[in-house]
């Protein structure tokens, strides 16, 4: 098989993980984050204030979620938003400004992030997005994980999958290959598994990590080659090149 | 089941026998692959179905994690099954991968008690760390009763090669031969009869003549072992000549060892180099580079002298010696020209530079800081390679002049084609081969001091071009010039052409046009990008574009 081929079989063995960092490279956290909360919304028939309050609260603690939910309803409502709350609290002015303050008493967390959810949901979701993105991306990963799997694919594609997974590789395991000599074919080499961790053949990988993530799939398979090669011997990669993969290439992490 | 908790040997063997797993991958090659030999076709297969088989048989004994091979080449040790040396290990314990199927696919390690594993990835880096709890499975493991090999054509005795030699059977010869020349590019289809007549020519050609004998030498086996022949064949001629003894020097093989950071064949790209879409572009490549180099290079005998340090005096005498010399720092290549500067900007602390490169870059004022010298002293060395490549290369000059003589010409390309293989097959892999060779002339160190003399050549010949921009880059006995459009093959006037008439024709060490064309596009951004790997691609189709182009017109 071709490196084409070889790029798809690793893809197909990506996982959740792989696939979360596929899809950041290819949509960007942003659009990551999106993604993420859409699969938990759909997961648990919507996400609610008190998901978004435990995510924030165990992240970047009680005072700032209060300052941030305090934040994401003056985003929404503007200078009337103290008096909106005090109105649907029954409190005083002095004390629903306290409440949107980094002052506000732990007890009232919860309802404050219910009147944030009901009033300003957008801007909510964007402040804990800005927060707390890695736990959200986490929660989906585990909450939908084929879901996530296929998105990735979708939109990082075969190359972008395998990219993730090389990124992580110490060690390329590619059994049986056919070799050339200055494009003349040399038969076949068992080369096995390769140490790709430091050294020459990191850089390679490198370099093929690169070309993958620009979708320059003839500079990969030139990368990985040589990645493989170097790691069999010093400079190997400057006497043969691989033309063929005759195993299933495997990977450890 | 999740991942976690599948066994390491149950995921490896569906990676194996599941759905497009590499057991069908392989047959599907095998019986894809009409080129070559059966054993080249077959022999991935047979590997996939003894790994198979292993991780079956250590499931069945109720062990998850399968035999753990070596994480890479280690110390030849006997086989516990029958006692021939091998650097393959399986649990710790060195096996041939047949013997080890044959005794029943054992999986004790080699203390006799089970090998640890969690999964696959921890034991490999508790093989790394045997100080932290896997000492069982690291240590060797205690020598078999040696028992008698048995015959195996790979790895003829010296008394096979005796009889190969002196009492050849002609159809075992012919029958090797013609499939070594089938293994050449384009003659895969070569008749019986072709065969034969190149057969005829290279007995004519290659010869032993020694104290008034003459007499043809025969092709042995494979072409790698034909060179391990004709060296022994010389060395019984020559009654001067040093009977070498196989290399066993810990630090020296330590050095040539494959992943070894030490500098062997090279590689480079000049960024400074002007690259763009339209102009000439040639490929002059180092004609029968090894073979050159093995004329003159020095090569050590036995074991060599390890210096801890090394004063600037000594250097300069120790640089005439083969050997290595290790770095204590990352030197300062800026007296170099370009080409030679990229060629050896991978040099880092640590690193081994073979001599005839410390010598080069010595003379080009490159200052070495030296933390050790693995040398072989005035006395234990000498040209050892010399008599041999006379001979291959009195046999080359033979054929290609019956080439260009214009009778059997078909013969004699045949018969040189395959003389190439001989000496390709001694000088890039006898030479360092455990697994194929078990002669005195297992000197790795002495392919690196072939390959670095070939390379310090190169380099020498390249600083005499007056104007070195034009180089593009180098790799092995190729480098490749962008000159201004229309130029191409340029023929620099300083360097000297084995494919002109003159002096040096035919002349192993010599120049020659091998490919030009135009530089595209994708050559110039492969050469932007630093991939050289792509320049090389990159010339090739431009040549072949070349041809395609002249042909149409």
């Amino acid at each position: 098989m071709d490196f084409d081929d070889v790029v798809e079989s690793l893809a197909e063995r990506a996982g959740v993980a792989h696939a979360a960092e596929a899809m950041e490279l290819s949509v960007g956290s942003a659009g990551l984050i999106d993604t993420a909360v859409e699969l938990l919304s759909d997961a648990s028939g919507g996400a609610d204030a008190a998901w978004y309050a435990d995510v924030m609260i165990e992240t970047v603690g009680p005072s700032a979620t209060a300052a941030i939910a305090g934040t994401a309803l003056r985003s929404a409502l503007g200078r009337g938003a103290s008096r909106w709350l005090a109105e649907q609290t029954g409190k005083k002015l002095r004390t629903a400004q306290r409440w949107m303050s980094a002052d506000c008493p732990k007890s009232r967390i919860d309802e404050l992030l219910t009147h944030a959810v009901e009033a300003a949901p957008d801007a909510l979701i964007e402040a804990a997005a800005d927060v707390a993105g890695e736990q959200i991306v986490e929660a989906a990963v585990e909450a939908a994980p084929d879901e996530l799997r296929a998105i990735a694919a979708e939109e990082a594609g075969a190359e972008g999958l395998t990219a993730a997974r090389l990124t992580r590789a110490t060690v390329v395991d590619v059994g049986t290959v056919a070799v050339a000599y200055d494009g003349k074919p040399q038969g076949t080499r068992h080369i096995g598994a390769v140490q790709v961790a430091a050294g020459s053949p990191r850089r390679y990988l490198d370099q093929c990590v690169e070309d993958l993530r620009e979708g320059d799939t003839e500079y990969a398979a030139t990368a990985f080659g040589s990645a493989v090669l170097s790691g069999y011997g010093t400079g190997l990669e400057r006497t043969l090149e691989i033309t063929e993969y005759q195993s299933a290439v495997g990977l450890t992490e | 089941m999740t991942d976690a908790q599948t066994p390491a040997a149950v995921a490896a063997l569906a990676d194996l026998v599941g759905e497009r797993g590499r057991l069908t991958i392989a047959f599907e090659a095998a019986t894809r692959s009409t080129g070559g030999w059966a054993g080249a076709r077959w022999h991935p297969l047979v590997r996939e179905l003894e790994r198979a088989m292993g991780l079956a048989a250590a499931l069945e004994a109720g062990r998850g994690d399968g035999p753990v091979p070596a994480p890479g080449p280690g110390e030849p040790q006997p086989c516990q099954r029958c006692g021939g040396r091998t650097p393959s290990q399986l649990n710790g314990v060195h096996w041939h991968r047949t013997c080890w199927l044959t005794a029943g696919c054992p999986t004790t390690s080699a203390d006799g008690g089970t090998v640890e594993g969690d999964d696959t990835a921890a034991t490999e880096i508790k093989r790394q760390r045997p100080s932290e709890g896997a000492a069982s499975a690291a240590v060797p493991p205690r020598p078999a009763p040696r028992r008698q090999r048995p015959a195996d054509r790979r790895r003829g005795t010296e008394a096979d090669r005796t009889r190969f030699v002196d009492r050849v059977d002609q159809d075992e010869e012919l029958a090797a031969f013609a499939r070594a020349l089938r293994s050449v590019d384009r003659r895969a289809d070569a008749t019986d009869a072709e065969c034969a007549a190149a057969l005829a020519a290279w007995h004519r050609c290659l010869r032993l003549r020694v104290r008034g004998e003459d007499r043809p030498i025969h092709f042995v086996t494979r072409p790698g072992y034909t060179g391990v022949t004709l060296y022994e064949l010389l060395n019984k001629a020559h009654g001067a000549m040093v009977t070498p003894e196989a290399l066993t020097h810990p630090l020296a093989k330590e050095i040539t060892a494959p992943v070894s950071p030490t500098v062997r064949t090279l590689g480079w790209l000049n960024p400074d180099a002007t690259v763009t879409a339209g102009m000439a572009l040639t490929e002059l490549d180092v004609t029968a580079q090894y073979l050159a180099a093995s004329r003159s290079v020095l090569c050590g005998d036995v074991d060599p002298d390890v210096h801890g340090s090394v004063s600037a005096d000594e250097l300069g005498t120790l640089v005439g010696w083969p050997g290595w010399l290790q770095l204590a720092s990352a030197p300062d290549l800026s007296t170099l020209a370009p080409h030679a500067r990229h060629a050896l900007s991978d040099v880092a602390e640590g690193w081994w530079l073979p001599c005839p490169l410390a010598k080069y870059a010595r003379q080009r004022g490159v200052a070495l800081d030296v933390a050790r010298a693995v040398v072989w002293p005035q006395g234990r060395h000498g040209n050892r390679l010399d008599a041999w490549g006379g001979v291959v290369a009195d046999a080359r000059r033979q054929l290609i002049a019956g080439t260009k003589a214009g009778q059997n010409t078909q013969a004699h390309e045949d018969a040189l084609a395959v003389v190439k293989l001989t000496y390709a097959g001694f000088l890039g892999g006898m030479l360092r081969s455990e697994e194929h060779n078990d002669t005195g002339t297992l000197r790795p160190d002495w392919a690196d001091m072939v390959v670095s003399q070939a390379g310090a050549n190169e380099l020498r010949a390249l600083d005499k071009l007056a104007d070195p921009s034009v180089i593009v880059g180098g790799l092995r006995d190729a480098v490749w010039l962008a000159t201004e459009p229309g130029t191409a093959p340029v023929r620099p006037s300083e360097l000297d052409y084995a494919d002109k008439a003159g002096k040096w024709e035919n002349r192993p060490g010599k120049w020659h046009v091998n490919r030009w064309g135009t530089v595209t596009e994708k050559l110039a951004r492969a050469h932007a990008r630093g991939r050289i790997g792509n320049v090389h691609d990159e010339v090739i189709a431009a040549d072949e574009l070349r041809k395609a182009e002249e042909e149409d017109a």
